[in-house]
Parts: structure tokens; sequence; C-alpha cells
């Protein structure tokens, strides 16, 4: 873990920095004496900030983000976020995804509070890079189509398929059409990582793609996955997850889910980034924030109606039907061994991953069969073993 | 007008101020920085949606400031800032942009 302390500089005199070159104001100074200086970051709900190295100062390399793990207004202060990240991140590594890495850290305040969270490097890696958030793409196709309200599109808010036809629209004669198949494959991925994961934080701006003010769109790519913080309900507190790991061992030994079906119900909560279908509505109160979509009575369940496009891309799509095969033959349990993660935060990812795969291979038998690798990927698998 | 101004920046460059007055905001656009910005910073400043030639008025917080509005929820930012509860979005806006920000992109600065 790395530990971070702030302080001001006058406490950190004579150490590792020389004091000329300090800043003249609060910095912060970790474990080994090396000062950073802090900057604010306004993006998400909870406490974070930018350390950025103050040899780089002005660079982006040496600049990391500080995400804490402490929940809000809440007695039961210590949430599992941090552990949600990293469980996220074990498994994008172990599916060969591209991920933000993140590290265990925590920083003593000067006020005596001790913030738990996580610690990143920028994802950014030069100076020309541009962030190009989902919002950011939505923004820019209205204002080049003359639609004046969100509302205008909300069916395709936040949805693979909108972003494909909106950056197709942006940028189809700078964007070659492979790099296209490849974003879209990218994006596919991302929402089947988070339905596996039950990460339902995917907003418009927990996902983006890098351009560069040097050569534009050109190699626009997408991030690698972050803020995954609240996968497996992992925004929950400590304390929650040691009551519901408990109850579902026991249920499993009861060989029955009745007692625990309030709490299974938090599984079922639909992935941000839809398909096709939009699962999410713009909200009035909070600028540009993205809410669940609550259907009317005679709609469908966005949840079912996600798992069956989901399903449907995976029939169509043998790239991405590859990547389903890697996903069900991953070893979670292995995957998330980590001795820093609480046992009773690993039984509860355990059991959401294993319970998210048996109902997308329900659905997809329903619709379209069995589910049967294809002969490409079975020798892929079997020369590997 | 409030003789307070909140300056939007995209790296180096100062875009412009937003003043307020009566409940409106008022956008006045830098018209030569914003021309600088959008020839050094092509794809970066494809993203700025402010008008670029004209003072522009809103009834609410205006694009861009947006963010930074909204973060004014968070209570590590409002202990920094001293933002009070009774503070309208725009005082909001003009205390929090006295805070250090990561500088990337859109930032809002109190001075030009």
């Amino acid at each position: 873990m790395i530990r971070l302390r702030e302080a001001f500089v006058s406490e950190v005199r004579n150490q590792k920095i020389a004091s000329s070159a300090m800043p003249d104001d609060k910095c912060i100074v970790d474990e080994y004496g090396f000062a950073y200086k802090k900057a604010e970051e306004v993006r998400g709900a909870n406490e974070k900030f930018w350390i950025k190295n103050y040899k780089d100062y002005e660079g982006i390399y040496g600049s990391y983000l500080f995400k804490s793990s402490n929940r809000r207004n809440s007695i039961d202060k210590q949430s599992a976020r941090s552990f949600g990240e990293i469980m996220a991140q074990n498994i994008a590594r172990d599916l060969n995804l591209d991920y933000v890495v993140y590290m265990y850290s925590c920083i003593e305040k000067q006020d005596g509070e001790t913030l738990f969270g996580t610690i990143c490097p920028s994802y950014k890696k030069t100076k020309d890079d541009v962030e190009i958030t989902g919002l950011d793409i939505t923004k820019r196709y209205m204002a080049k189509n003359g639609i004046s309200t969100f509302d205008d599109k909300s069916m395709e808010l936040n949805t693979v398929y909108g972003y494909v036809k909106q950056l197709s629209n942006l940028y189809g004669e700078e964007i070659e059409s492979e790099r296209l198949d490849e974003l879209k494959l990218g994006l596919l991925k991302c929402a089947l990582f988070d339905y596996c994961t039950c990460q339902t934080d995917r907003h418009w701006c927990n996902l983006g793609f890098l351009g560069s003010n040097k050569d534009g769109v050109k190699n626009l790519e997408l991030i690698p996955l972050y803020d995954n913080e609240k996968c497996f309900l992992s925004n929950k507190p400590l304390g929650w997850m040691e009551v519901f790991s408990n109850q579902l061992l026991r249920s499993k030994q009861n060989k029955s889910n009745d007692a625990i079906a309030p709490l299974l119900s938090a599984f079922d909560r639909v992935p941000r980034l839809g398909i096709k279908t939009s699962t999410v509505v713009l909200s009035n109160d909070i600028n540009n924030a993205l809410l669940p979509r609550r259907p009317s009575e005679d709609e469908e369940n966005p949840f079912d109606v996600f798992s069956k496009e989901l399903a449907g891309e995976i029939n169509e799509n043998a790239q991405l039907r590859d990547f389903y095969f890697q996903i069900k033959s991953l070893d979670i349990k292995k995957t998330l061994q980590d001795e820093d993660i609480p046992e009773s935060v690993r039984i509860v990812a355990c059991n959401a991953w294993n319970g998210r795969i048996d109902t997308l291979d329900k659905v997809y038998e329903q619709n379209f069969g069995k589910l049967v690798a294809d002969e490409s990927y079975a020798e892929e698998a079997h020369d590997e073993q | 007008m409030s003789n307070k101004n909140v300056y939007l920046y995209y790296k180096e460059f100062c875009l412009g101020c937003l003043n307020y007055k009566k409940q409106i905001f008022l956008w006045l656009p830098n018209v030569d920085n914003i021309k600088k910005a959008k020839s050094k910073y092509l794809l970066g400043m494809e993203f700025f949606f402010l008008n670029e030639e004209k003072s522009e008025m809103f009834d609410r917080v205006p694009p861009h400031f947006d963010v930074f509005k909204t973060c004014c929820e968070r209570d590590d930012i409002k202990t920094k800032a001293g933002i009070l509860d009774s503070d309208d979005d725009f005082s909001k806006l003009f205390k929090i942009s006295k805070l250090d920000f990561f500088n990337e992109d859109f930032v809002i600065k109190t001075n030009a």
C-alpha cells in the first residue's frame, strides 16, 4: 500500500526534495519523503484529487489520481470500493483487456482522518492526448446535427450502437472502417465485462476515447477500463458484505434463495452502457447525470432487454463470442484470490459472476439454442492447454 | 454586472469569462484567444460548446462550467472552497475557481 501524508512544506524541509524545488503551498509527502503537489479533480461523487510528481509538475507523467473509498454520510465509513476496483482489474488482466492499473493507498490527513482508497496513473500518455468522453461525443453529435435536447435521442443515450453511429457521423471520413469496427468490439466487450462484473456505473463520463491534438481522431482508441469500483456491489459497506456473504453461504446449504431474494435483486441492476436500447435517462436535477431507466408497467424490464441484446451480439459476432468463452473459462476464484480482499467481498463477487453467466447462457439458449464454441476458439483453447 | 468574473481556460488560453446579474449568466468570449486555441489544439477545441464570437446569456450554469457546479455537492470540495449552502450557483463557481485544479483541458480560474 502506498502511504501518503498531507503536510505543509515546512514539515518536509530537509527531506529528499531540495527546498528550492518545493511549491510554496500545501504538498503531499509519501512514505519515502518525496513531495507532490495536490490538484483538485472535479468529476465524480466521492473525494478524489490528483497528485502531481513535483519533478514533472507540468507534464502528464508522474500524475496520479487518489480516490477515497470512504462512504459519505455513513456510520459504516469503509466501503468495499477499493476492493471492487482491484477485483475488476484482476479480471480485466486475465481477460487481456486494457485497464488502468490501480493500487491500494491511504492518506493521513492533517485533521487526523485517514482516507483509504486507490491510486492510479493518468491514462494519458502524452501532452497531446485528448480525452473524449461519451458525453463529449454525444454533445458534439447534437451540435453538428442541430439537436437541441438530449430527449430527442433518449433511446440511444449511452449505448454501444449510439456511440458507433455518432462517431461514424462525426468522423466517418477520418476514421477507417476497420478502426470503427475495433471501437465497436471494444465497447461490446466493455458492456459484456460490465454485465458479468455487475458494473452499473459505466455512465458517459466513465467511458471515453483517446484522440490527439497532433493526429486528430486517426488513431482514436478506447480509454482503458477505469472506474470499476462499484462492480460486484462494492459500493456497499464492508459490514453489509459480511452479512450478505453469510446469508449467501447459508442459502446454498439450504438450497433456497427465498430468504435473500431482496438482496439478490440488487444483482439485477442493469449496466448503464446499453447495447442498442438505452438503459438510462437524463436526470432533471443533476447536470448531465444518467440515471437508471424505470420502465412503465407495460414495458419489458431493461435488464431483460439488455440480456437479450447482449446474447444477440454474442450470436452474431464471432470475436465477441470468443471473448465470452474466455469469460466462461475464467477461474474466477483464482482470479480474485488476493489476501488483501476480505473473503466476504470475494464470496459476493464469485456468486455474482457465476450468476450472471448462468443468466446469460439461459437467455442465449432461449433465443438462439445452445451456445457452442467456434472451431477456431476450441482449437486455440486446446493448443493453450 | 457583478464585478466578479469566472474565467474559462483551455490549456494556456483564456477563452472568455462568465459574469452574473439578476440570475442571468453572461458569457463573454475572448475571440482572439479562442482562435489561437482552435488553431493550436484542433481536436480538443472541437469540444468547446460556447459561443465563439458573441456574448451569450443563460438562465442556468452554461456548458463547461456545469461540471464545476456539480462538484460543489462534494464535501471535500465544499470545505476547501468555503462553499455555503446559501450560496447561489455563481458564488459557488467563483469560490471553486480559486482552487488549484488539475491543469488539463477546460478549467476555471478567477484571474484572466
